[in-house]
């Protein structure tokens, strides 16, 4: 058996080094969740990436920012992530983008899978929005930390969503409703706090990244389309969301009527 | 323009279209059907194609012949075109061959179907049409490009679903 960069994953499949190079993934925010994600990528062996993130490196994203070094600071995230896969792969097509995705958005349309490593609520909801038109796989990973109260210890959450067209969205699944975007909406301008760790985050992206890897090769065999996992970093567990047992299978704020790009009529 | 074509069909799309076509027919030997979609614009030179639908083609829209696989009517192909129109929509004719391989396009699908497209794009020009043929294992698709002449191989075709397939033709 030759043994080469790939020979220890063969597992995934007599394609697998193949299809890895040639799918295109998006990855939107590059922060503690994106820069884990990309990484790990890089790794597998993927070579054709689409990143978004208008930010700079910030002594801030120090403390969970893979790949980030104090010399970093005041440096494109996107430029600091680029330089992580060129030091792992040869020939690697990147298109960065420092910028929001809808700034861009054709280059998104482009890609395979899209992973959104975002921080409201809204902005998840139009990533999602224009996967679903576009039939992009989407997953969604994030975390919060709430402050204590009543002399509790603080709650660390997170979340790890795989929305395929058709199949259960955010809304469907009930991580975005009305009240959770209107609560967001009366915030809007605020600086807030984000209390993000690298660890939480490792462990959301990475299991973003095997959800991601059994989607392209479906090594394991499942056919569970809707993933919904529930962190807590309290009790160190990631379980399938109890939500699960009351969703529709099939989406219904997603018509496959609606795909391709959005025309106009007048009225 | 040497455009570059991407298709992507969900897979419960798929399934249906493979499933319908499958089907024996009273006297036809194979069965035709039409996948519906719509264009998503990436650059002057990318295009996706995004299926959204599929039409199978009536039992009593069959015509018998024994020269070929299947003949529809004009019937069936009026209701195509209606859909077209009212759907602003692409349409890809669609059958089975049932062994395995990689299809390809044989002499009567070369000889019947770009008068059908380009019949198609006079009523859609701005979407894409072109022809879908399914194997038992595989699945590869020919556009005409709007305003061309010619077929053209699609040059990649993603069945959304889980797991993700992806086939890239060169």
């Amino acid at each position: 058996m030759n043994e080469n960069r790939s020979s220890r994953q063969s597992f995934l499949g007599n394609h697998s080094e193949l299809l890895f190079q040639s799918v295109k993934v998006a990855v939107v925010g590059l922060g503690g969740g994106g820069s884990h994600i990309i990484q790990q990528l890089a790794h597998i062996g993927f070579d054709k990436y689409v990143i978004y993130d208008p930010q700079k490196v910030e002594e801030t994203n120090l403390n969970r920012m893979v790949g980030a070094t104090s010399y970093d600071v005041g440096v494109y995230k996107s430029t600091v992530m680029k330089r992580v896969i060129r030091n792992l792969r040869e020939n690697p097509s990147i298109r960065i983008y420092n910028s929001n995705w809808q700034a861009n958005p054709e280059t998104l349309r482009e890609a395979d899978i899209i992973i959104g490593c975002l921080d409201s609520f809204s902005e998840r909801r139009d990533l999602e929005a224009t996967a679903r038109r576009y039939l992009i796989p989407y997953l969604d990973i994030g975390m919060d930390v709430f402050p204590s109260i009543s002399g509790q210890p603080p709650r660390m959450v997170g979340q790890i969503i795989l929305s395929l067209p058709g199949k259960a969205c955010m809304q469907c699944l009930g991580y975005l409703n009305e009240t959770s975007l209107a609560k967001e909406a009366a915030q809007y301008g605020a600086a807030g706090y984000h209390p993000q760790v690298v660890w939480a985050n490792g462990i959301l992206a990475s299991t973003a990244v095997g959800i991601g890897i059994q989607l392209l090769t479906g090594w394991t065999g499942s056919t569970k389309p809707i993933i919904y996992l529930s962190y807590d970093g309290n009790l160190n567990t990631l379980n399938p969301h109890p939500r699960l047992k009351f969703v529709d299978q099939e989406c219904t704020h997603y018509p496959f009527q609606n795909i391709g790009d959005p025309t106009y009529r007048s009225i | 323009m040497n455009l570059n074509i991407h298709i992507k069909i969900p897979r419960t799309i798929y399934n249906t279209a493979k499933s319908d076509l499958s089907r024996n027919h009273p006297y036809a030997l194979e069965r035709v059907g039409f996948l519906f979609g719509k264009v998503g614009k990436i650059n002057s030179v990318s295009k996706l194609i995004l299926i959204n639908d599929y039409f199978p083609i009536d039992d009593t829209d069959y015509i018998e012949d024994d020269q070929v696989g299947a003949k529809i009517n004009s019937e069936a192909i009026h209701k195509v075109m209606q859909k077209i129109l009212d759907t602003n929509s692409g349409a890809l004719h669609t059958h089975l061959h049932n062994f395995p391989g990689v299809p390809s396009l044989s002499k009567v699908d070369k000889q019947s179907i770009p008068p059908l497209v380009r019949s198609f794009q006079h009523i859609v020009p701005s979407q894409i049409h072109g022809i879908f043929l399914f194997h038992s294992n595989h699945h590869k698709s020919w556009i005409i490009p709007p305003g061309a002449n010619n077929i053209k191989l699609a040059n990649k075709i993603t069945v959304v679903g889980y797991p993700l397939s992806i086939n890239i033709y060169e």
